[in-house]
């Protein structure tokens, strides 16, 4: 197996892991140092009665002059990378998004994202729900993707596009709880317990008695509403307390 | 409503086998072009019909009008027979409780537009294969399909392992992976569908005569390995 291949295997199980959007934004930034893209969007397309292009993007990470101009002027429904996902279901180059010589916003908007460093890009379109459909863009200054990296970013981006789908629509749904507060210390504790201490050993590290690690532990697991040390490190990672 | 064929009812069912074997080579034969699988008699049948596998038809007024097939994978299925180049990433899971998750196709004229609503014959049946593996206690499906309905199966609540790296195969993209049944994926199925009840006929909920036996060795740990 590759290295792009490999590579793709490893970002989209910790993509399926992501627990809020900042988690995406990392592991996509990371991955465009693999891949070489600068910048990224994970979007949905405007329906036509939509009023709003900015409510439409899930991950806008475009350079920021970029992100502004492209929502403030509603690209997303002139860009022609946008309108070609509105007909196929497969990867293309930015360069194989075809518009008329006459369509003058389109070329606007090729032209624009050039002075922005984004004059190359690679687009995977995804069509699995009612509506015009949304994808995941990568750009860059110059973008070499061989076939085999094109097949590993189309992986990813099934990958990045349904995470976050799934994040903004639960997190719309229901109001994010909020989040318990637990101590720095009782944080401590949790984090030698994630890296595999018993209670005594954490104890040593932090210098204090195995009881007072137990006490947070316990502490920390009733504010988790967990059962046990196993779910209350889950818990704790699932919520971003701990890495 | 879907009616469940396998081992143990295949007799009883001749004439909707007969209609299956049709309805398969009127949409994937003369619809989508798979040409390989043209026969002079019209009746869709390949060398992995046969014992083991269930059939799933989803029946509107009697007529088919969903229709898949669940391979079990102690036997040749098309991931070891056809596809074995999607699994890149090594050996697949197999055994008694992997099933493999073929010839899922709507009539054509009831296939959702572009903007319409998911239409209930493709709901029915996506559901119905989920259900069938929860009550036959199995632990996933492997799929060879376009990338597209890897995003479908991740929101009906499947937790989707990719095989391998997207490739072409004449013409458009296609993928193979392995869709772990979760404590929850037939509630999130009827969810994303928005069906209220089960597809299946109610003969069909039962769990089957021979209830799959559990590995010693759960099938998704060998998918790393």
């Amino acid at each position: 197996m590759s290295q792009d291949s490999q590579k793709a295997f490893d970002i989209v199980s910790r993509l399926k892991l992501a627990s809020k959007i900042p988690d995406i934004l990392r592991e996509m930034r990371a991955a465009g140092a693999y891949f070489g893209y600068d910048a990224f969007i994970i979007t949905n397309l405007p329906a036509e009665h939509e009023i709003s292009t900015q409510g439409c993007a899930l991950v806008p990470a475009w350079p920021e002059g970029w992100r502004k101009r492209y929502f403030e002027r509603d690209y997303l429904r002139i860009d022609p990378v946008a309108n070609h996902v509105k007909r196929t279901t497969e990867p293309f180059l930015w360069s194989e998004a075809p518009y008329r010589s006459d369509e003058v916003a389109a070329a606007r908007v090729m032209g624009e994202a050039t002075e922005f460093g984004l004059s190359e890009g690679f687009c995977v379109p995804i069509h699995h729900l009612a509506g015009p459909g949304g994808g995941v863009s990568f750009g860059a200054r110059r973008l070499d993707l061989s076939e085999e990296a094109k097949a590993a970013l189309h992986l990813v981006s099934i990958y990045a596009y349904q995470r976050a789908e799934t994040l903004i629509r639960e997190g719309g749904r229901t109001p994010l709880r909020k989040a318990p507060r637990l101590t720095a210390r009782e944080i401590e504790c949790l984090r030698w317990t994630a890296a595999g201490k018993t209670s005594w050993e954490a104890s040593e590290i932090l210098s204090t008695s195995q009881r007072t690690v137990e006490f947070h532990l316990k502490n920390a697991a009733r504010k988790l509403d967990a059962v046990n040390r196993v779910q209350c490190v889950a818990e704790a990672m699932r919520q971003g307390i701990i890495a | 409503m879907v009616v469940v064929i396998d081992d143990d009812n295949i007799s009883q069912h001749g004439a909707l086998l007969e209609k299956i074997y049709r309805f398969r080579h009127a949409l994937f034969v003369d619809r989508l072009n798979w040409e390989a699988c043209r026969r002079p008699d019209g009746r869709e049948i390949d060398q992995f019909d046969g014992p083991g596998c269930i059939h799933l038809a989803y029946l509107e007024g009697g007529e088919i009008t969903a229709y898949t097939r669940l391979l079990p994978t102690t036997r040749p299925h098309l991931l070891t027979e056809v596809y074995p180049h999607l699994a890149q990433r090594g050996p697949a899971p197999r055994g008694a409780t992997v099933y493999e998750w073929t010839r899922c196709g709507t009539l054509p004229a009831r296939r959702e537009g572009r903007t319409g609503l998911i239409d209930p014959a493709t709901a029915g049946i996506f559901t119905a294969a989920a259900e069938v593996a929860r009550a036959r206690g199995l632990d996933g499906l492997l799929a060879q399909t376009h990338p597209i309905l890897v995003n479908r199966l991740m929101s009906c609540g499947w937790d989707v392992e990719p095989l391998g790296l997207p490739t072409r195969y004449s013409g458009h993209a296609i993928l193979a992976v392995y869709a772990r049944l979760m404590p929850d994926t037939v509630a999130s199925s009827r969810a994303f569908f928005g069906l209220q009840a089960s597809p299946l006929h109610e003969t069909s909920l039962h769990a089957p005569r021979a209830p799959a036996v559990r590995l010693p060795v759960p099938a998704e740990r060998r998918l790393h390995a």
